[in-house]
């Protein structure tokens, strides 16, 4: 069989469901058996991600995969890739693959927990894959039932009311997604599920487009989250279980911010550009908020779950400012925010691991309550550190070319407004010093000695992510070659 | 460009592998940077030849990054290494008796490379990388001893008052950027920056180089190793700041350069005092880096980078003999105080020596490096406009350098040496030899730094009144320092220069704690927003449930109604004694209110469930309209 007629977009969504079948069937009595076929499954999941990159694709979607489904109504199975989606099926593939490695310390319902997470990886994978409407949208919606059971039954004491928040604020949001779908669909001519028409053709106009515009604002404003839409992530993000945390943070709010790029920028670019000036003032809002919040922050995860909505707010950021200029500029910009989403989930994503890590030692998450850990876990400590720094926009690690090309591109646009956001910048560094100062410098209590450092299966977890940030810091152009690419061929 | 390479690779790698390996550290650090010396010695040598070596690679799409070896970087680079490696050589015996070597060791490497990258870079991108990279170092470096409070705090201090001021550089950067479409650095450009990209720049300089009112990390970070406050004061990081003044220097208008003249002055007489009247031979010497700065900040502003070249590398040699030196001392008496290091120079005779050499250089006694330099600053004021202030700055300025370092020497040899003159230090040769060369270098290199400067491409000014004012100041200063040793300055406008101007409460006043009243009001916003939304959700959950027994209670209501309409028509039947009627109706009710029930499970629980029935409806509300629709 021809290397580029095998259907390597679907294997990669649905191996993970595959996984997940023969956990179901084989129940292994040992968790370890169930966890290596997890974990196995994920790893080929990640290769066969790599595959699609070996095969290559061109700035356009490619590599399409298409059955019919429903055809009276043109609904199909429609998967492509192109350079915005694939770094995030990537670092989809990778995050899944760390956070088995390192849930594997939980026992307690181990297959269902496995099941789940690769449940959750298909559904993922397929939102990022998926050229239909209604395809994405129920891939949009399954990532939802697999997050909302991992926080209800493995997270910490009050993951019911955490899940139960995260289930009925997002599902708010899909029907918002739900309707503007529809809108995208009754005002395409012929009526059309296909994403590559409604973007190669964006028919909507007037008053439906502004209405779905913002249908899809606060679909997509929900998920990313933006400010004030973004209050089920602390809670959501502190009450998982790290694994969880990770992927939460990782990937899922990227299914908002791909979301972004994908629908109002690509279906309604006049709308979105008559609207960016609203969204560039909500986005540096956010930007701010987030930074601030997480600076009086006392519970150290939750001070990393704010975090994320500051860099968020940056991101949707680089996007309105795509959505408003024409110019090369736009391009700069929109570089960065796709950089910016790969950079967030590797980076973040480490951060909830050792986070949880240092929960699992100290037994609290409480700033105030820890001091001099690096004397206990120096490795612990060393790899916080970095990650911190990364987070905070060190050069050198992942978030620094992505946010220098987005304050880049939106300084040529609106420069009061960089002004402003790029305040958020001191005020991360301040956050993680704070933290780091509390935590890890100081006088080391006697309680904390003897409690050994990090240990394999969380260095096999930890160390992959760390080296996906130092080598997108050092050498960016490996994902923004073809980011740039695919943003080029946008034609903004 | 291998020798670029080695330059920049070499304590990167040594940085590295101190990481990985953790054997020998210490000589795998002092191979980092012999490695980045004889990279930047090749390329000094290729320099002279005429060779200007560059190499591109990718960087960010359209802005690859970029590393040039011009006449100014080649000079800088070997002035770094040179430095760099004899500080690392004193730190062999310096760090012998400390805590933190690995961390030392590795922090110092990355620094090094970081600087050297820097040095070398091509575009403003990797220029920003390495200034930010160095800024890391630094914390970590400062932070060595992370155990003791002071050190968290110098640290965390010193990285956010550097960030707050880096946001200056980010902001010229894009300026730079987007006026000139490229990132390149270019020692001609078309066309110069705005005002506003020029003020954004001289923030970020004042943040790095320590200028008022940015000058008070650099004194909190005297809680590092001395090796670090002497490379961190001399040829690599406040340095970097002057390295982005000389090399924006040609985007600069006339105008912009008043401002960044005034910033140094402001700088050269406010911390000039500070050094006067400290108490404490670090902090002296880190108030006397914010003022040796300013007079390169304000040569600069004249419109002499020539002479800011000068001084910036006089200062970088004197400077790091005299932390070297102070550095001694305090192994010897385990203090950085005045009050307890009176007479010590008597002890440690061969490091009083050198630290004399150098001080007399920095306060520009001829023939030492430092009057030459010296010299071509206070030319460069007077041929400046307006004159008047840039000379009466730099003069102002020299005598309290001469001033502090002449009261520095009488408090060391003034008084009775102790009795036991050997002193117990072992490590004394490594930091001798360090300390010795770097001084050789600050006594005689006076006659190299002109031709150097012509080979980086610049002139050094020169003046007769300049050079005379310039040595009657610097004889007087040093008399009235040498006599003014009593620590007398107890008065609160003394105290007031010596803390560095703790206007409003200082740092901690002015910047975080607005901060953190920030944070906690935007906190309390986010809590009340959050408890909004839970009531938002609770509300909800009450109407539903308030529905589903109103539905509950009607639904009762209706079956019973049937019910008892059925039980009458069943009594009326009775009469026809017709079984058959009557099961048939019983059944019937029994059926309704089976269904009573099932609505009542439907309509009973969470929020989500029913949340899902409302999405499940629309779907299926969704699907009919189409399939009408079509």
């Amino acid at each position: 069989m021809d290397f580029s007629s095998i259907p390597l977009l679907t294997i990669t969504t649905f191996l993970p469901v595959v996984g997940a079948l023969v956990v179901m069937v084989l129940r292994p009595k040992k968790t370890e058996t169930a966890y290596a076929i997890g974990i196995a499954t994920t790893a080929l999941t990640l290769l066969s991600a790599i595959l699609i990159w070996v095969r290559g694709f061109g700035p356009g979607l490619s590599q399409i995969e298409e059955f019919s489904w429903i055809p009276s109504i043109d609904i199909a199975y429609r998967l492509g890739v192109d350079g915005i989606s694939f770094p995030l099926v990537l670092l989809t593939a990778l995050l899944f693959l760390t956070a088995l490695i390192f849930s594997t310390k939980i026992k307690e319902k181990a297959n269902i927990f496995i099941q789940l997470v690769l449940m959750l990886e298909t559904a993922s994978l397929g939102v990022f894959l998926s050229l239909d409407l209604f395809l994405f949208y129920v891939f949009f919606e399954i990532t939802l039932v697999g997050m909302y059971f991992v926080i209800a039954k493995w997270g910490h004491e009050h993951r019911k009311k955490a899940a139960l928040t995260f289930f009925i604020y997002t599902l708010v949001g899909s029907l918002f997604l739900l309707l503007a779908f529809l809108a995208l669909y009754l005002f395409s001519d012929p009526n059309t599920f296909d994403m590559r028409v409604l973007i190669a053709n964006p028919q909507i106009t007037g008053l439906a487009a502004t209405l779905t515009f913002w249908g899809l604002f606060i679909a997509f404003a929900i998920k990313t989250p933006l400010f004030p839409f973004h209050t089920w992530l602390p809670l959501a993000h502190t009450e998982a279980p790290a694994a969880g945390s990770a992927i939460l943070a990782g990937v899922l709010l990227k299914l908002g911010t791909y979301g972004f790029i994908r629908f109002p920028l690509q279906m309604t670019p006049d709308a979105f550009r008559e609207f960016a000036p609203y969204v560039i003032v909500i986005a540096v809002f956010t930007a701010l908020y987030g930074a601030f919040v997480a600076l009086a922050q006392t519970d150290i995860k939750r001070m990393v779950a704010y975090t994320s909505v500051n860099h968020m707010g940056y991101l949707v950021f680089g996007i309105a400012i795509a959505a408003v200029t024409t110019s090369s500029s736009g391009m700069i910009a929109l570089d960065g925010a796709v950089l910016q989403m790969i950079s967030h989930g590797v980076v973040t994503g480490v951060l909830f691991l050792l986070v949880g890590a240092l929960q699992d030692r100290t037994q609290t998450r409480d700033i105030a309550e820890m001091s001099g850990l690096l004397k206990a876990y120096p490795i612990l400590g060393w790899l916080f550190i970095v990650a911190a720094f990364a987070s905070l926009g060190l050069p050198g690690l992942a978030h620094f070319p992505a946010e220098f090309q987005i304050f880049l591109g939106g300084f040529d646009v609106y420069p009061v407004a960089v002004g402003i956001i790029i305040i958020g910048l001191p005020l991360t560094a301040a956050l993680y010093l704070r933290a780091i100062q509390k935590v890890f410098l100081g006088t080391l209590p006697e309680q904390f000695i003897g409690v050994p450092d990090l240990n394999r299966r969380e260095l096999w977890a930890i160390l992959p992510l760390i080296a996906g940030t130092v080598i997108i810091g050092v050498y960016p152009n490996s994902l923004l070659s073809l980011i740039h690419a695919t943003t080029n061929f946008f034609g903004l | 460009m291998i020798a670029l390479l080695l330059t920049i690779l070499g304590p990167l790698a040594a940085s590295i592998w101190i990481i990985a390996i953790r054997r020998k550290i210490a000589y795998v650090a002092l191979t980092g940077s012999l490695v980045s010396l004889t990279g930047s010695v090749l390329l000094f040598l290729y320099m002279i030849e005429g060779q200007i070596i560059s190499v591109t690679f990718a960087g960010l799409p359209d802005f690859p990054f970029r590393l040039e070896a011009t006449e100014l970087s080649v000079v800088l680079a070997l002035v770094v290494s040179i430095i760099t490696t004899f500080i690392f050589i004193y730190a062999i015996g310096y760090m012998a008796e400390e805590k933190g070597k690995l961390r030392f060791w590795s922090g110092i490497s990355l620094f090094l490379g970081a600087m050297q990258l820097l040095v070398l870079a091509g575009d403003w991108i990797l220029f920003v990388m390495a200034w930010e990279i160095m800024g890391f170092a630094s914390y970590l470096l400062i932070g060595t001893w992370y155990w003791k409070k002071e050190a968290g705090d110098a640290s965390t201090k010193a990285f956010l008052m550097n960030r707050v001021a880096d946001l200056g550089l980010y902001v010229g950067v894009f300026v730079i950027i987007l006026t000139s479409g490229t990132s390149q650095i270019v020692a001609e450009p078309m066309q110069g920056i705005s005002m506003a990209g020029a003020l954004a720049l001289l923030l970020a300089v004042m943040g790095k180089s320590a200028q008022v009112p940015f000058q008070s990390w650099l004194s909190a970070a005297m809680a590092g190793p001395t090796p670090v406050s002497a490379l961190l004061h001399s040829a690599t990081m406040v340095a970097a700041g002057i390295i982005l003044l000389l090399k924006a220097f040609p985007l600069f208008s006339p105008d912009a350069l008043i401002w960044i003249g005034a910033v140094g002055g402001v700088t050269i007489l406010l911390t000039g005092a500070t050094a006067v009247f400290s108490e404490d031979i670090k902090r002296m010497l880190a108030a006397s880096t914010s003022s040796q700065l300013g007079f390169m900040v304000l040569a600069v502003g004249a419109g002499y980078p020539g002479a800011a070249i000068a001084h910036l590398i006089a200062h970088a040699f004197m400077k790091s003999s005299l932390f070297l030196g102070a550095g001694i001392f305090q192994h010897e008496i385990g203090s950085t105080k005045y009050e307890k290091l009176g007479a010590t120079g008597r002890n440690l005779t061969l490091t009083f020596s050198g630290f004399a050499i150098a001080g007399l250089a920095l306060a520009g006694i001829p023939p030492l490096i430092g009057f030459w330099s010296k010299d071509a600053i206070l030319t460069a004021g007077l041929q400046a406009n307006p004159a008047a202030w840039y000379f009466t700055a730099a003069l102002a300025g020299a005598f309290f350098t001469a001033v502090y370092m002449g009261r520095a020497f009488g408090i060391l040899w003034k008084g009775n040496a102790r009795p036991d003159k050997k002193s117990r230090q072992r490590s004394l040769p490594w930091m001798h030899t360090g300390l010795l060369t770097l001084v050789t270098v600050a006594a005689t290199g006076g006659i190299f730094l002109e031709p150097l400067i012509e080979k980086a491409g610049f002139s050094i000014p020169k003046e007769t009144l300049a050079m005379i004012s310039g040595l009657v100041v610097a004889a007087a200063g040093l008399v009235v320092g040498w006599f003014a040793t009593a620590p007398a300055f107890k008065k609160r406008i003394w105290m007031f220069f010596k803390d560095n101007y703790p206007v409003a409460g200082g740092y901690n006043r002015v910047l975080v704690q607005p901060i953190l009243v920030l944070a906690k009001g935007f906190n309390a916003l986010e809590n009340s927003l959050l408890q909004a939304v839970f009531g938002i959700g609770i509300a909800f959950l009450a109407i539903a449930r308030w529905l589903a027994e109103v539905i509950d209670r009607a639904t009762a209501y209706v079956i019973d109604w049937i019910g008892i309409f059925n039980l009458n028509i069943a009594r009326m039947s009775s009469f026809t004694d017709d079984k058959g009627i009557v099961e048939g109706i019983a059944g019937l009710v029994d059926s309704v209110q089976h269904l009573g029930h099932y609505g009542r499970k439907i309509q009973s629980g969470l929020v989500h469930r029913e949340l899902a029935w409302s999405v499940y409806g629309m779907v299926f509300a969704f699907i009919i309209i189409l399939l009408t629709y079509l």
